[in-house]
């Protein structure tokens, strides 16, 4: 299986730079799933993610306490954009510091449940976010991924499994 | 070297189009409070804990100010001033010198020191 890592344009700025991941024989990245997933239901949170990614790309950067960390295993960068009390959508993504952050998909995640395993389609979610987390390791830690300026990544951003 | 394949979003513009100038202001300023609030607290070396034992919070409520999310009161962000030593609300500056803030800061964080290692003692 292969995920490439795309770069979003019109969520790149001077202070970040957003990616997501598009799946292999599938039309639609991670985020754009997103969207149309939850574009029905939760239309005004979904402006307002929209707007805070933007200004976190143009104006203020990707800035750590803007992510709930630790979403995944102790390391793996796996991380949620933070959701204020009322809000209900949880979107996995994985941050590299400061300036790059990689969305991926998420969903629903009501009041009532308070871990992710609760949940079947967050469960499933972020288990990807997991495996392309250590995809991208190993591909950084083979010198195959790495920076080209401070706002983008650069190399072979095709990430593969061997199934 | 290879770029990076760019992507567009039509639904993302879509989106993007309905955010109101009202509402990216309001973002604007929520996110930039909240950063400069990050930036006042690692140049004091203060830890997430710290600041909230400072502010007389709990840690959780002082991520929920970090997180770009939140409506501060103007009171609120006096008192972060005040501990902090920052300027946060335009066309009210604080009334405590530099100095003797940072020596409040110093005699608290020590009193929380202290309190942290009696709770030690305790258990």
């Amino acid at each position: 299986m292969k995920y490439q890592i795309v770069k979003l344009k019109q969520l790149s700025g001077k202070k970040a730079t957003f990616y997501t991941v598009a799946l292999e024989g599938e039309k639609k990245t991670l985020f754009e799933r997103f969207l149309d997933e939850n574009e029905q239901d939760f239309s005004y949170e979904l402006i307002d993610i929209v707007d805070r990614l933007g200004v976190m790309a143009n104006h203020v950067g990707a800035i750590r306490t803007f992510f709930k960390e630790n979403e995944g295993r102790l390391g793996d960068l796996v991380c949620a954009l933070y959701d204020s009390p009322k809000a209900n959508l949880r979107l996995y993504c994985i941050r590299l510091g400061n300036a790059v952050i990689i969305l991926g998909g998420g969903g629903h995640k009501p009041k009532t449940i308070r871990a992710l395993q609760e949940d079947d389609k967050l469960s499933q979610e972020n288990s990807l976010m997991r495996l392309i987390s250590r995809l991208l390791y190993k591909k950084i830690k083979e010198g195959d991924l790495f920076w080209i300026s401070d706002l983008e990544l650069g190399g072979d951003l095709t990430l593969e499994t061997d199934e | 070297m290879n770029n990076s394949e760019e992507i567009y979003i039509e639904k993302l513009e879509k989106i993007q189009r309905k955010i109101t100038p009202e509402h990216r202001a309001s973002t604007l300023k929520r996110m930039g409070l909240a950063a400069r609030i990050y930036e006042g607290m690692q140049a004091k070396g203060l830890t997430n804990q710290e600041f909230a034992f400072l502010m007389g919070k709990k840690p959780a409520e002082i991520s929920r100010w970090l997180s770009g999310t939140h409506n501060f009161t103007t009171e609120t962000l006096w008192e972060i001033e005040r501990v902090l030593g920052i300027q946060l609300v335009v066309g009210a500056t604080s009334s405590t010198p530099d100095v003797l803030q940072t020596f409040i800061v110093e005699e608290i964080r020590k009193a929380f020191e202290r309190f942290q290692l009696q709770m030690a003692v305790n258990q």
